[in-house]
């Protein structure tokens, strides 16, 4: 098991090259002068000049791109080209904001998605099945930013249960009323992927409904509950699992349009702000930083089979 | 089950007649507009719906409801071209990849290492480097589809290269192109059509997602997302600047997905995992 780790691990790495190969290549498709564009019109040529140098955009592309890489594994993304500050303080500062928002999100997912998707399975077929995969490929079919629109005037414009927009920290004033700032983003951004787990909850669980331990639980005499949940939910989990493990690339393109619907101070509206000032370093390092995340996550989803599923023996 | 799929069936039929509805106007768009979808009319702006003005006017008094239905024919040029970019080249990396195994562990590492990226961000990215526009649009939300599609068809590669008749044709001396192209591709259509229905559906999302953060089409196109993106700030003032462009990509995307769920249900009972999975 401890060798499966370290090799899948391992593995890890040339993926992460190629990831950081894409995101360093990011630069050198725009058209024309890279520092001339990030600075503006306004710029003159010894700023532009400068950037040039301090960026090593004078230099040859290779030894560009073998210097960026030997930084970024030191753990510097560079400086921000608006902000003047190394790029992962700017990512830290606004980090709060949406680390809060992913996790009240991937609860509601998770208290929305799985009971209704284990409902919908138990009663395949039925009008509550049909009722639920109904509404869930509607919320499918919703643009993230008009629902959240919607939200916005219905329940903190209309009913005033909600403020409008913004999130003053909770870290920095310690005062955790400030979450139900995010409670319209959490719904929002919860609405289009509960219902992706809520249909692979179901169609996990209906691909094992069949099995012959199933009909065997059923012919001792178990329970239907004990049926449904400890013989064919369990043995569903995986795909429930890696599909939650999917939803984190979801959930981060709904970040980017939610945070900006709502005014959120967190880094989906950075990389918005950033890409309209031509901040490219700032990109880079929160696109790295994501697909970084990203593997690492789905690494865990796989090591996580070998305890859902004790038959995967990894050698 | 039958019942399931009668009932399925009646919703989805009005999916395919929003369709139809949809494409013709579109097609005919000049001929339906009572204004111009361009026309400023300031005496006249931010107009409740009503009479002349069926969908009310925006801030400049440009009139919504024309505005909406040349939307129409932007969104469905987009999406169009997403599902082209996507399904011809996704297919072609895909076939290849199943067919050359000696390519295989390239192709399908970079469609991993692109699954890593979340879609919207990279396009957002690829808008900002390449310019506004509408073909700049097409391939930076086309490239996320296209690794997708690439996957899929990789995959029924591996199971058909496997069947007799491509044996025979290798036997008879057929080159490898004709073989991928005049055997292998012909005998996935469906699960193909499938796929790119529900590409279609979830572009118009990614589409309007770009429009509405400022890094679409350009402002000066009429399109939902530019539309909800001008009308954000009318958000209480004037709610029908986004009622009518939004509900209008609901029920494409809606009526999208229902067709592909019918179509896929018809076509290619096995293949519903495969496509779910993505």
């Amino acid at each position: 098991m401890i060798a499966y780790i370290i090799r899948r691990f391992l593995s890890m790495i040339p993926s992460l090259l190629l990831a950081s190969i894409i995101v360093f290549s990011f630069i050198h498709l725009i058209p024309g002068d890279a520092a001339q564009v990030m600075l503006g019109d306004m710029a003159t040529p010894e700023q532009v000049q400068a950037l040039r140098v301090s960026m090593g955009l004078d230099r040859p592309v290779w030894v560009q791109y073998s210097l960026w890489l030997s930084n970024v594994l030191r753990g510097n993304f560079g400086t921000s080209t608006f902000f003047h500050i190394p790029v992962l303080e700017v990512i830290a500062d606004r980090a709060e904001t949406s680390i809060f928002l992913a996790i009240m999100s991937i609860i509601l997912i998770i208290l929305i998605g799985i009971p209704i998707g284990i409902l919908s399975a138990v009663r395949y077929n039925s009008f509550v099945d049909q009722f639920f995969s109904g509404i869930s490929m509607f919320f499918a079919s919703i643009p993230t930013f008009w629902l959240g629109l919607n939200f916005m005037i219905f329940f903190s414009v209309w009913l005033g249960w909600f403020p409008t927009s913004g999130f003053p920290s909770v870290l920095q004033s310690g005062d955790w009323s400030n979450l139900r700032y995010l409670v319209l983003p959490a719904i929002t951004l919860a609405a289009p992927n509960s219902a992706l787990i809520i249909r692979l909850t179901r169609s996990g669980m209906l691909d094992v409904s069949h099995a012959d331990y199933v009909r065997t639980a059923r012919a001792k005499g178990l329970s239907e509950n004990s049926v449904n949940l400890r013989h064919i939910f369990r043995n569903s989990l995986i795909t429930v699992v890696s599909a939650l493990g999917f939803t984190f690339v979801a959930l981060v393109s709904g970040t980017v349009v939610t945070e900006t619907v709502f005014s959120l101070p967190g880094i989906g509206r950075l990389v918005v702000e950033s890409l309209l000032r031509r901040d490219y370093p700032t990109i880079q390092g929160i696109i790295l930083v994501i697909a970084s995340i990203y593997m690492l996550i789905n690494l865990l989803v796989d090591l996580s089979f070998a305890f859902l599923d004790p038959r995967i023996r990894y050698n | 089950m039958n019942l399931r799929i009668l009932y399925k069936r009646k919703i989805a039929l009005a999916g395919f007649i929003f369709i139809a509805l949809l494409l013709i106007v579109a097609a005919c768009a000049p001929l339906i507009v009572p204004f111009s979808p361009l026309d400023l009319n300031p005496a006249d702006k931010l107009k409740a719906p009503g009479v002349p003005y069926l969908f009310g006017t925006d801030n400049f008094g440009r009139d919504i409801f024309s505005r909406v239905v040349y939307g129409a024919r932007t969104s469905l040029i987009g999406g169009t071209g997403v599902v082209l970019f996507a399904t011809i080249l996704g297919v072609l990396m895909g076939a290849m990849a199943g067919y050359f195994r000696r390519i295989e562990p390239w192709l399908m590492r970079l469609t991993d290492v692109m699954m890593a990226f979340p879609p919207l961000l990279l396009a957002l990215v690829l808008v900002s480097i390449l310019g506004r526009g509408m073909l700049n649009v097409v391939i930076a939300v086309g490239i996320t589809y296209l690794t997708r599609t690439a996957r899929v068809v990789y995959a029924l590669t591996l199971k058909i290269r496997e069947e007799p008749y491509i044996e025979a044709a290798t036997a008879s001396g057929v080159r490898e192109s004709m073989i991928i192209l005049r055997h292998v591709i012909p005998n996935m259509l469906s699960p193909i059509i499938v796929q790119a229905t529900f590409t279609f559906a979830f572009s118009l999302l990614d589409l309007a997602a770009l429009d509405f953060l400022g890094l679409g089409i350009p402002p000066a196109v009429p399109s939902w997302g530019n539309m909800l993106s001008e009308g954000r700030i009318y958000l209480t003032r004037a709610p029908w600047l986004l009622i009518f462009p939004g509900a209008c990509i609901v029920l494409t995307v809606l009526s999208f997905n229902l067709a592909g769920d019918v179509l896929r249900d018809r076509l290619d009972p096995q293949l519903r995992r495969n496509i779910e999975g993505v």
